[in-house]
């Protein structure tokens, strides 16, 4: 996730990954080995090979990340143990209100192990959503349609876009849909353009 | 925190929201690409 973030070109990020170009630089991602690197030898060294991520700072980025992961495996047991109290599947309004306070909870360790990209909200609902748990990260396509039909005030801040998030999965639970496909129909009508693939293209020129 | 969000999502303001989305569903809805779409909720 880290390696696609901040506007890196996915194609090029995924044909990279698929080499296997970063397990092997990375050590298949072993924690304890990753920890200890150095990240100058792997920029002197490979660089090369990895800079369609675009940030030479992602580098240490993703060795800090398993630093975090070592301390909260010393404190906690593992990161699984912090997942334990977010519920999987949202069926009633507790559940949305479970996920949030388990959600502001696991946010709170991210920041005390100083988590590398996964302590912001946006983040680490990305990692939350990427690991099967029901939420979405929204898109500024979908705070844009979030704002237009009145679930937000603005478009942008933190505030408002965990607000578009429960609504999401409030909605979600009153229909018993899962949030991540109430999104994709938001980006779709918000005319995001890897979604418009799934509707005519009349739909855009009625809705002009 | 998430208390006062609930609460200021309560009520007959997220009764529009969700009158809203379900228009925005049927509006994608009747202009779906198939079997394109329903692959895509199928994977999520």
């Amino acid at each position: 996730m880290i390696a696609f973030s901040q506007n890196a070109p996915s194609d090029k990020v995924e044909a990279m990954l698929n080499k296997g170009i970063f397990d092997n630089i990375f050590h298949n991602f072993e924690i304890k080995t990753v920890s200890q690197i150095n990240p100058l030898d792997i920029i002197n060294e490979h660089w090369d090979k990895i800079k369609v991520i675009r940030f030479k700072r992602k580098v240490k980025s993703i060795i800090d990340c398993a630093k975090s992961f070592e301390l909260i495996h010393d404190k906690y047991g593992s990161f699984k143990t912090l997942l334990s109290d977010i519920p999987k599947g949202l069926k009633s309004k507790t559940d949305v209100e479970s996920f949030w306070k388990g959600f502001n909870d696991l946010k709170k360790i991210m920041g005390d192990v100083k988590m590398p990209f996964f302590r912001s909200s946006t983040s680490l609902l990305h990692l939350l959503l990427h690991i099967g748990f029901p939420c979405i990260k929204p898109d500024l396509i979908v705070m844009r349609v979030a704002k237009k039909i009145g679930i937000v005030d603005f478009e942008k801040g933190e505030r408002n876009l965990l607000q578009s998030v429960k609504v999401i999965q409030l909605y979600s639970v009153d229909k018993d849909i899962k949030p991540s496909i109430v999104d994709l129909y938001l980006l779709i009508y918000g005319g995001q353009r890897w979604a418009m693939q799934f509707v005519t293209k009349s739909f855009y020129e009625n809705k002009r | 925190m998430a208390n006062r969000i609930f609460d200021v999502i309560e009520g007959k303001k997220l009764e529009k929201t969700f009158l809203d989305i379900d228009s925005i569903i049927q509006k994608v809805d009747s202009s779906r690409i198939e079997p394109k779409l329903s692959e895509e909720i199928e994977k999520r």
